[in-house]
């Protein structure tokens, strides 16, 4: 090949490198090309965006967690790998032995005129920088969230949400800057509370403009019966 | 007196919680399941989720795993045809992401176009090996290597149903030629032994599908 003289592609030929289908001699000659050619880059980006919405015939398909787990051992060597199993298994245990241990201590003395209709659920919301414990009340249909660690940053508001297995996450509220807050919950969410994910975002103050979560997710934690 | 005890038991519930979780070094923000992966799907949100990533934001990693990791794994799947392998291959695709995402420019690429491309160049490339097709390393390059895209160049957002419109237009046989490329990752020599014709006059469909589609895609502007 001459020095200095770029091939041209035409359409077609860039149409089957973005296919995939380009035979591999022809295939390194455009990757070499590629590298340095702005103009080429767009014509695939051009391609593989028309392209993509093909995928919306796939059906969706959730990997099991081993793969985040190993993906995330290959990246974050520090962070020992604990499958998820074993975190949730961890954290379920630790939590039902905490809050029971709690509950009980607490409910003692006034077990007698309190009617035992339901047993207590308690969640723990935990992410890198967030620690927020929540137990919910039925009668009242309160929830409780106290924060044990994160503080939101200036201008920022740390927004609670209920995420019922299979629907959109409904913002409960905004934490308070105290410790606890009480947050009297719809009565839409009392049959779901149960099993349910909490999840915290960082939202501008006063909360997510949208209703839909827009922040990071700091932390999440299902909610349990102990 | 209850309120003392009760204190004592919060603190060492706090000190029991702190220490099982240096037990377990878990550094990573988000205990998962199922359920959240509705909790972000906008193309915005997976955008701020992505540059998020590049500043190395651990924890927008992994919200950016969980609101598409089943989309990509779907692509790797359909293209592999086997778990192990479609798994092995998310987990390139996602180290992939992880590595390249600061070279991810928003005014470029889609972001889920811009996944997808991942998912599907590191699933062909497994793909063509498996197959004892050739293998060189530079295969494995894909767009997402090179720098951004300036911004002057901006790239058309299709409509989701444009392909399927334009993929229309033509001949059944030869769309679903193009669909099986994309979609299975078969190669030409697959695509003539499929539809039973000789590899050149694939090719010259192919060719000719796609030149089709490009006029198709262009008119609609």
């Amino acid at each position: 090949m001459s020095d200095g003289k770029r091939q041209v592609w035409d359409e077609a030929s860039v149409g089957e490198y973005a296919l995939g289908v380009m035979p591999h001699a022809e295939r390194l000659r455009f990757v070499a090309d590629l590298k340095t050619n702005r103009s080429l880059q767009m014509r695939v980006a051009n391609w593989d965006e028309n392209f993509a919405p093909m995928t919306g015939e796939l059906e969706d398909i959730a990997p099991p967690p081993m793969v985040l787990n190993k993906i995330e051992a290959r990246l974050f060597p520090a962070a020992k790998p604990v499958s998820l199993f074993q975190r949730l298994g961890f954290w379920q245990t630790a939590t039902a032995l905490g809050f029971g241990a709690l509950a009980l201590v607490v409910a003692l003395p006034r077990i007698a005129p309190l009617p035992v209709e339901t047993a207590p659920l308690v969640a723990v919301i935990q992410g890198e920088s967030l620690l927020v414990s929540a137990s919910y009340d039925a009668t009242e249909n309160v929830l409780s969230v106290s924060r044990k660690r994160g503080t939101e940053a200036a201008n920022e508001d740390f927004e609670l949400w209920v995420i019922a297995a299979g629907s959109d996450p409904v913002s409960v509220g905004v934490l308070q800057a105290g410790e606890t807050t009480k947050i009297r919950l719809a009565d839409a969410l009392k049959p779901i509370i149960l099993g349910s994910t909490l999840a915290i975002t960082n939202e501008p103050d006063g909360g997510s403009p949208t209703g839909k979560p827009t922040g990071t997710i700091l932390g999440t934690g299902t909610v349990i019966e102990i | 007196m209850i309120q003392t005890l009760v204190k004592q038991i919060v603190s060492h519930y706090d000190r029991y919680l702190s220490r099982v979780r240096d037990f377990l070094h878990i550094h990573l923000a988000i205990c998962l399941n199922s359920s959240h992966k509705h909790l972000m799907i906008n193309p915005v949100e997976i955008e701020q989720l992505i540059a998020r990533v590049a500043l190395g934001d651990r924890a927008a990693f992994n919200a950016l795993y969980q609101a598409t990791s089943s989309k990509l794994f779907s692509v790797t799947m359909r293209i592999l045809s086997n778990r192990s392998e479609a798994e092995d291959a998310l987990q390139e695709v996602y180290v992939k992401v992880w590595n390249r995402a600061s070279s991810f420019a928003p005014g470029g690429y889609s972001p889920m176009a811009w996944l997808v491309s991942i998912a599907r160049n590191q699933s062909i490339d497994l793909i063509r090996q498996r197959r004892g097709g050739h293998v060189d390393i530079e295969e494995a390059f894909d767009l997402a290597d090179s720098a951004p895209l300036p911004e002057t160049m901006t790239i058309q957002k299709s409509e989701s149903r444009e392909i399927a419109r334009c993929l229309a237009t033509l001949e059944a046989d030869r769309a679903n030629a193009v669909r099986g490329a994309y979609l299975d990752g078969h190669s030409y020599e697959e695509l003539a032994a499929h539809y039973n014709v000789p590899l050149n006059t694939m090719r010259t469909w192919l060719r000719r599908s796609l030149m089709k589609l490009k006029e198709c895609l262009e008119a609609r502007l």
